[in-house]
């Protein structure tokens, strides 16, 4: 039993050093300006949708679902 | 499910309504992680599982996490709660509750201790949202798909804790054993 909590304990470290490793990364590689950004619709995720980090995906992913609006960044 | 009381019936549709309000209740401070982190959620949801996992930890039948899920998503539905997946939202629910219940099932048969158990089924009830969540609405891709499953498994993983915690202390509740002993005392 001691073994699992360990286990348990060691899953969480990684998953937090992950969690650190790739947002360190995503935030080194956003764009810095440029593109017509278009949101996906749904409230309470402005928050994400206009972050210079996810503009691209979200771009990508708006324009799909033919989103509620548009803006340049 | 046949053998099951009216008491805990009641802890099931409890634990139902405060999955479903805490997601909302708990918003505000997980935004404030997935702001920084700017994906799309994750946190909130892991949250509200909790709640299903407690559920069917301390009521062992098959189907509970299912019955659960469907149960949420009528609720949702009802009272306009569908957030950015809209008519399917449905799927978002019970997908989680579905791996909920293989989960603990195939846990029931080895010896898993209730950490192990409870943390395991949130881990991978919450991946399996958020991955649902991806392929209905955000569709995302690359790292910050990996990000974004990163936080919900680390939620998962803590709010796992947290229900084997919760379970504990309701166990004797529910089956009636701290009422008999304290008859005795």
């Amino acid at each position: 039993m001691k073994k699992q909590k360990k286990i348990i304990i060691g899953i969480i470290v990684v998953l937090l050093t992950a969690i650190g490793i790739l947002a360190a990364g995503i935030r080194r590689n956003a764009p810095k300006d440029g593109g017509l950004v278009v949101l996906s619709g749904g409230k309470g995720k402005e928050h994400c949708l206009g972050k210079a980090s996810v503009r691209r995906v979200f771009r990508r992913a708006g324009e799909r679902q033919g989103g509620d609006e548009a803006f340049r960044i | 499910m046949k053998g099951s009381r009216l008491r805990d019936l009641i802890f099931l549709a409890l634990c139902c309504d405060l999955g479903l309000f805490s997601k909302r209740l708990i918003a505000p401070a997980a935004n404030l992680i997935t702001d920084h982190l700017r994906i799309p959620g994750g946190i909130g949801t892991s949250f509200s599982l909790m709640f299903l996992i407690v559920a069917a930890e301390l009521l062992p039948f098959f189907g509970c996490g299912t019955l659960m899920g469907f149960v949420q998503s009528m609720l949702a539905y009802s009272i306009g709660m569908v957030g950015s997946m809209g008519a399917l939202a449905p799927i978002g629910y019970i997908v989680p509750g579905l791996v909920i219940d293989v989960v603990f099932f195939i846990s029931r048969k080895g010896k898993f201790s209730l950490e192990t158990r409870t943390v395991s089924a949130n881990i991978l009830a919450a991946v399996s949202a958020a991955l649902t969540a991806n392929v209905i609405v955000f569709h995302l891709r690359g790292p910050i798909l990996l990000l974004y499953a990163c936080v919900s498994m680390c939620s998962g993983a803590l709010f796992g804790l947290l229900a084997a915690a919760l379970a504990k202390r309701l166990k004797p509740l529910l089956r009636g054993d701290s009422l008999k002993e304290s008859g005795r005392k």
